[in-house]
C-alpha cells in the first residue's frame, strides 16, 4: 500500500453544507472512483476496517462486489416463501369456506370442497402471493419508498448512474472519522472524496 | 468470487483419458451383474416360465436374454374367477412378462437420452451462452440413443409385442380397437419407430459431429448452421418423442388417450437428464477433470433447470389428472381408476406427488443446495429414481388392470444391466475428443459466467 500511497495524489475533502442547517455535522463521506476494478479492492478494505454502514453505488451490477462488501445472504426468499405458503393455504382454505360452508353447490358430483378442483385457484394464489411478498418485501427491506437521501446534495454523485462508481459511509458509523476516512480512501484511489453536512 | 476472469484451460484436464478404460470396466461388470442377477432371480420369481396362452406367436418368439422358458405348471395363480373379472372390466389386462420390466427400462434410460438430445438443441436455439461448456457431455449422452435403438429392437418382435401390447391381436369384438387399426398397425408401428430413431440418430451424431470437427478446425460458421438447423430440429424433436410416447407407453391401454400425454413424457425426460447430468460431472469433476472449467454457478444453473422441470412435470401430470378427473368419462378415467383402485398404487401415485414434486420442489429451492456437489448429487439421484417410478407406473399397472402389485427383484437387475450397458455406451461416445467444445465461440462467456 504505501508504494501505491506515493504514486496516487491524495484528493483534497470537498465538504457541502446543507444551506439551511443550523448546527451543520457531518452526515456522510463519499468516495468517488473511476473504475469497477478500483471499487473492488477499495470495498474490501473499508469492509476489513470494520466499518458496518456504508454502502457502494455503482451504474451497473459489479460481479463480486457481494463479497467485497461481505453483504449478508438477504432475508427475501424467505419472504416470497412465506407469501406462496400464505397464498396457497389461504386459496385452498378459501375455496373450502365458499364451495362447502357458506354457500354449498354442488358442481356435477364432484365433492363441496375437493382438492384437484381447489387446485388451479390454489396455484394462481400461491404465485400471487409469493409476487406480492416479492415486490412488498423488496421495498421494505431497502426502507424504499424513500425521498430523500444525503447523497443527493453533491453533484458528483449524480455520476454514479453513468460512469462513476461510489462508496459511501454513513456518519453514524461507530468508526466514521473525517480525517482519518478521508485518507484511507484517498489512498485506496478515489479521485474525489466529499463530506455531505447538514 | 472472481469477476468474469477468464480461465486459462492450458492446464485443464478435458478429455476421458483412462477413464474411458475404467467406465467400460465398470459399465461391463454392471452389465454382467444385471443379467447373472435378472436370470437367476427371474427363475427363482418364474420370470420366465411361460405365461397363460394368451398370443400363440408368444412361445415361439422369445428373445435371447429369456432362456429359461421350461413351461412350469406354478405359474396358473389365477384363479378363474379373476380371469372372468378381467374380461369385464373395462379397457385391458395383460399378465405379467419379463418383458413389463424391459420396457420400463428402456423407457427410463430412452427419455434420459432424448433429454441429452433436446439440451442440444434447445441451447443452439437459445444461443445460450452459460452452457457451452457442458455440451459437449450433452452431445455425448445423445449419442446413446443407437445403443436404445438396439436394446428396443427385442421388444418389437412379435412375442413380446403379443404380450405388452393387447393391440397386437386385439380381440375381434373389441370395437374401440377397430376403429383405431389403422394406426395400431404392426407395420406401421415398426415404421413409425424407425422413423422416430432415425431423427435422433441424425441429430444426436450430427451435433455432436459438428461440435468435434469445431475442435480442428475453429470454423464459427459450424456454430450458425448448427443454429439455424435447431428450430426445425426442436420441432421434428417435440413430433418424434410425442408421437414415441403414444406409440411405446400410451398404447399399452389402447382404449385409453391423453392428448397432453407427449408433453408428460418430454417433462420427465428433461428433468432427468439434468440430473444425469448433474451426476457425470460431479463424477468427472471428482476425477480431475474439468475442475476449473465448469463451476459453482453451471451446477447451480443445471439445479434451476431441474427444479424448473419439476415445477413443469408436476404442472403437466396434475392438467392431465385434473381434466380426466373433472370430465369423469369412464373411457378417460380408467387410467387412474387402475392405478387406484388398490393401496399399492394409491401409495405409489401418492409416492410420485409428494417424491417428485414436494420433496424436489422443496428441496432444490435453495441455492446452495443447488451449488454444493454433495446436495446436488442425492437431488440427482433422487430425481432419476423418480423417473423410473414414474416410468413404473405408466407401464406396470397395466398388468392385471392393477389388481396385484407385480413388483419383482428382476425390475431392479434389469435396469441395473442396462444402467451397465448404457455406461459402455457413454465411455466410448465421450472418448476419443475434448469433454468441452473447445473453440465454441460462446466459450469464453460460458467460462466466465456467474450468477448475478
Amino acid at each position: 500500500m504505501e508504494m501505491n500511497t506515493e504514486m496516487l495524489d491524495t484528493p483534497a475533502v470537498e465538504t457541502i453544507t446543507a444551506e439551511d442547517s443550523v448546527d451543520p455535522k457531518p452526515v456522510l463521506m463519499l468516495a468517488e472512483f473511476e473504475t469497477a476494478d478500483l471499487l473492488l479492492v477499495a470495498a474490501a478494505q473499508v469492509r476489513d476496517q470494520g466499518f458496518r454502514l456504508w454502502d457502494c453505488h455503482t451504474p451497473y451490477p459489479v460481479h463480486g462486489l457481494d463479497g467485497a462488501m461481505a453483504i449478508r445472504p438477504t432475508l427475501l426468499p424467505w419472504i416470497v416463501l412465506g407469501g406462496g405458503a400464505l397464498g396457497f393455504c389461504g386459496g385452498m382454505l378459501m375455496q373450502g369456506w365458499m364451495n362447502a360452508v357458506d354457500y354449498p353447490f354442488l358442481v356435477s358430483g364432484k365433492p363441496f370442497w375437493s382438492i384437484p378442483a381447489s387446485i388451479p385457484v390454489g396455484f394462481e394464489m400461491t404465485i400471487l402471493f409469493a409476487a406480492i411478498g416479492s415486490f412488498f418485501g423488496m421495498l421494505l427491506l431497502n426502507g424504499l419508498p424513500r425521498l430523500y437521501r444525503p447523497h443527493f446534495r453533491s453533484d458528483r454523485f449524480r455520476r454514479a448512474t453513468s460512469d462513476r462508481f461510489f462508496i459511501s459511509i454513513d456518519g453514524r458509523d461507530r468508526r466514521f472519522d473525517v480525517e482519518s476516512n478521508a485518507r484511507l480512501l484517498g489512498e485506496l484511489g478515489a479521485t474525489a472524496v466529499e463530506v455531505i453536512e447538514e | 468470487m472472481g469477476h468474469g476472469s477468464t480461465i486459462d484451460l492450458s492446464t485443464e484436464n478435458r478429455t476421458l483419458g483412462s477413464l474411458s478404460g475404467k467406465l467400460i470396466g465398470f459399465g461391463a461388470v454392471l452389465a454382467a451383474f444385471g443379467l447373472v442377477g435378472t436370470l437367476l432371480l427371474g427363475m427363482l420369481e418364474g420370470a420366465f416360465d411361460e405365461a397363460p396362452a394368451q398370443s400363440h406367436e408368444s412361445a415361439a418368439s422369445h428373445g435371447q436374454s429369456d432362456p429359461g422358458t421350461a413351461p412350469s405348471a406354478a405359474q396358473q395363480q389365477h384363479p378363474a374367477a379373476q380371469e372372468k373379472h378381467h374380461e369385464v372390466i373395462h379397457g385391458f389386462v395383460t399378465e405379467w412378462s419379463i418383458w413389463h420390466p424391459y420396457l420400463v427400462s428402456v423407457c427410463f434410460f430412452l427419455t434420459v437420452t432424448l433429454g441429452a438430445l433436446f439440451f442440444v438443441l434447445t441451447h443452439h436455439v437459445t444461443n445460450a451462452g452459460w452452457s457451452t461448456v457442458v455440451r459437449r457431455i450433452a452431445e455425448g449422452v445423445s449419442r446413446n440413443v443407437v445403443l436404445m435403438a438396439l436394446i428396443l429392437i427385442p421388444i418389437v418382435t412379435p412375442g413380446p409385442m403379443g404380450q405388452l401390447y393387447k393391440w397386437f391381436q386385439p380381440d375381434p369384438s373389441d370395437e374401440i380397437i377397430a376403429v383405431k387399426a389403422s394406426y395400431l398397425d404392426y407395420d406401421w408401428f415398426l415404421v413409425r419407430l424407425g422413423c422416430y430413431f432415425l431423427i435422433w440418430t441424425i441429430l444426436a451424431w450430427g451435433y455432436h459431429r459438428s461440435s468435434v470437427a469445431q475442435d480442428q478446425d475453429g470454423d464459427v460458421r459450424r456454430t450458425s448452421r448448427m443454429s439455424s438447423f435447431s428450430p426445425l430440429g426442436v420441432l421434428l424433436f417435440a413430433l418424434s418423442i410425442t408421437f414415441a410416447a403414444y406409440d411405446l407407453l400410451m398404447s399399452l391401454d389402447a382404449h385409453w388417450f391423453s392428448t397432453i400425454f407427449g408433453v408428460y413424457i418430454f417433462a420427465g425426460s428433461v428433468l432427468s437428464f439434468h440430473a444425469l447430468l448433474a451426476l457425470l460431472i460431479v463424477w468427472l469433476q471428482a476425477n480431475g477433470r474439468l475442475t476449473r472449467a465448469i463451476t459453482d454457478d453451471h451446477m447451480q444453473d443445471i439445479g434451476k433447470m431441474m427444479f424448473a422441470f419439476t415445477v413443469f412435470w408436476a404442472y403437466i401430470a396434475f392438467s392431465q389428472y385434473m381434466l380426466l378427473w373433472y370430465a369423469n368419462i369412464p373411457e378417460e378415467t380408467i387410467w387412474f381408476l387402475r392405478r387406484q383402485s388398490t393401496w399399492m398404487w394409491g401409495f405409489w401415485g401418492w409416492m410420485l406427488i409428494i417424491g417428485r414434486f414436494f420433496v424436489p420442489f422443496l428441496f432444490l429451492m435453495s441455492r446452495h443446495i443447488k451449488r454444493k456437489r454433495l446436495t446436488i448429487t442425492i437431488g440427482a439421484l433422487w430425481m432419476l429414481a423418480m423417473q423410473w417410478a414414474d416410468m413404473y407406473y405408466l407401464v406396470m399397472p397395466q398388468i392385471s388392470n392393477g389388481q396385484q402389485f407385480p413388483f419383482k427383484m428382476v425390475d431392479v437387475t434389469i435396469v441395473l444391466g442396462m444402467a451397465g450397458v448404457y455406461i459402455i455406451g457413454l465411455a466410448l461416445s465421450l472418448r476419443g475428443h475434448s469433454l468441452i467444445a473447445e473453440r465454441d465461440p460462446r466459450m469464453p462467456e460460458s467460462l466466465a459466467f456467474e450468477n448475478a
